[in-house]
């Protein structure tokens, strides 16, 4: 099938930050239980983060990985939010109507694939005009407001949990299909295309088997987020925050990293939580996020994650050299 | 093997890269394109792995047709394609640059390094070694080598001296010839006409994206057209 036989290790790297990351969704579990029981507001101000952390997981996986410059997330995180508005209003209950959404984005992706002809700039803005057509398509179809019925609302802690549910499957679903044979597949993509379709690498499958995970992924939390926020209308789909937040929290972690992402996310949540609570009903979080993407923009353009490691790495290694020496000396 | 490309087309959006184009490969033969920059000649053999899509005309080989598959198929069938500009996986070191080449059901991938080392022995040295710390003949020795661990029966390159000292193209020329000794067919891109046309059996010349002539080599470097146009020599 594949001509790749690389057999590179998991690295040690890797699996740290991995190790880190399932300690922090651990710390996240056990959260609730340390809240007292009347602080929901907190609960539910965190469960939003878990959509935060999804669509970048999406994302990095779609522009960061396989190199698709997706500009029109929202397409596949809006479809899924109405879709599994639509399936629980015909009767499905909560969990098969997420699902549900998510399986609508994994096919509309499929739909999708034909764009790949494009050059990738022209991708890109094909991404960015679909929102527009989809939303009359699903108004006609669909539905044009979709409110999650009574019988579906769930409490803030269930909600929480739901949405930690969906993040650790998003994170290490993607960590592992990075770590199999599609993941090397698309690294070789991502280094350099026509080298690797010139060793027998599929790409078109490749960049499809991205695109249709990453759609599943944004769907779901699409659907997520419509059970989080109660009930939306079918103008979510011209909103561009969902589109274009995924991506500066890419970017500001690090491209195609697994801790990117994370971090991207992170720090997002950080700045959105405390401009909330100093300034609450603002809009200062964008404004501060605008500076923290400038300030990455020009001082490590590669984000975060890869320039921390990097200095890791230059500090232990000093170090090990020290050692060295003292150790002749 | 054989590979016989028969009036094939294509073009670059609308602009016309190449026209009616036709050529052929027998087994065991080095056959070279030559012309200046822009001729036409990287646009066939991209079209002939499946790179750029030809608008009309057929590409058959072993007889099979394979103008309408993607490039990943067309390279499986027995195809060892060496791009212009090596394009290396840089981070990677010489060994794992030359087993992204093998294909994944290999089963005698320590043999398949062995020949290539073999033919190069300053990769086993190297094989450690990142590929951007390489030098650019031994680059192209690993663009080479990636190229042969899947066996083909047919190796293109595009534009081998791309970078490369006289002296050191002359070295990896030699080494072309080793590997066309061993029975596989060559098909090469090459600005550097006169070389090429002392090392191959058989040319073509292309011009504005035509083959305008072709011949045995040692007959076209006797040629008096040739021989201006394309090895700077007046009668």
């Amino acid at each position: 099938m594949m001509a790749l036989n690389f057999s590179v290790l998991p690295g040690k790297r890797g699996t740290i930050s991995s190790t880190i990351v399932l300690f922090g969704l651990l710390c996240a579990a056990v959260f609730p239980l340390v809240l007292r029981q009347t602080n929901q507001t907190s609960l539910l101000l965190f469960s939003i983060y878990f959509v935060w952390l999804t669509l970048a997981q999406s994302w990095n996986l779609m522009g960061g990985y396989a190199g698709l410059l997706n500009l029109g997330l929202v397409s596949f995180f809006a479809l899924g939010a109405t879709v599994s508005g639509a399936s629980m209003h015909a009767g499905l209950s909560l969990a098969p109507s997420i699902l549900l959404g998510g399986l609508a984005g994994a096919l509309f992706a499929v739909a999708l694939i034909p764009t790949f002809r494009l050059r990738s700039d022209y991708f890109a803005i094909a991404t960015l005009v679909i929102p527009v057509l989809m939303k009359p398509l699903v108004e006609f179809f669909i539905g044009t407001d979709f409110l999650v019925p009574s019988a579906d609302i769930t409490s803030a802690i269930d909600q929480y949990y739901i949405g930690l549910v969906i993040t650790g499957f998003s994170i290490f679903g993607i960590y592992l299909l990075m770590r199999s044979k599609v993941g090397y597949a698309l690294k070789a993509i991502g280094e350099d295309e026509l080298a690797s379709s010139s060793l027998g690498v599929n790409i078109l499958l490749f960049k499809s088997i991205a695109l249709v995970v990453g759609g599943f992924v944004a769907s779901i939390a699409g659907s997520y987020f419509l059970e989080y926020i109660g009930s939306i209308n079918s103008t979510i789909f011209l909103n561009l925050t969902y589109s274009l937040f995924p991506i500066f929290m890419v970017i500001i972690g690090g491209i195609g990293t697994f801790e990117g992402p994370i971090l991207g996310a992170l720090i997002f949540s950080v700045v959105n939580y405390s401009t909330e609570n100093y300034f609450s009903g603002s809009t200062y979080d964008v404004l501060l996020f605008s500076v923290v993407i400038m300030i990455v923009a020009v001082l490590i353009p590669r984000g975060i994650a890869p320039s921390a490691l990097a200095l890791t790495k230059r500090i232990t290694s000093r170090h090990s050299t020290k050692a060295v020496i003292s150790q002749t000396a | 093997m054989s590979l016989e490309v028969a009036n094939v087309s294509a073009s670059y959006g609308a602009v016309r890269a190449l026209w009616d184009v036709s050529i052929s490969v027998s087994q065991g033969q080095f056959v070279c394109l030559v012309g200046a920059n822009g001729a036409g000649k990287s646009t066939l053999l991209k079209t002939i792995v499946g790179m750029i899509p030809p608008r009309s005309g057929t590409i058959r080989f072993n007889g099979r047709g394979i103008s309408n598959l993607r490039t990943h198929s067309i390279i499986r069938m027995g195809i060892g394609f060496v791009p212009e500009g090596r394009r290396l996986f840089p981070t990677l070191s010489v060994e794992e640059n030359l087993r992204m080449g093998a294909p994944r059901a290999i089963n005698n991938l320590e043999d398949s390094l062995k020949k290539v080392y073999t033919l190069f022995p300053v990769l086993e040295e190297k094989r450690k070694q990142k590929a951007i710390a390489l030098s650019g003949g031994e680059q192209q020795m690993v663009a080479i080598g990636r190229a042969l661990m899947g066996s083909p029966r047919l190796l293109i390159l595009d534009e081998l001296s791309f970078g490369l000292a006289p002296i050191i193209f002359d070295r990896v020329l030699s080494t072309i010839l080793q590997i066309k000794q061993a029975g596989v067919s060559v098909l090469m891109a090459e600005q550097n006409a006169e070389r090429a046309l002392e090392v191959s059996d058989y040319s073509y010349v292309m011009e504005n994206g035509r083959v305008v002539k072709h011949g045995r080599s040692t007959d076209l470097i006797d040629d008096p057209l040739v021989k201006e146009a394309y090895l700077g020599m007046d009668e």
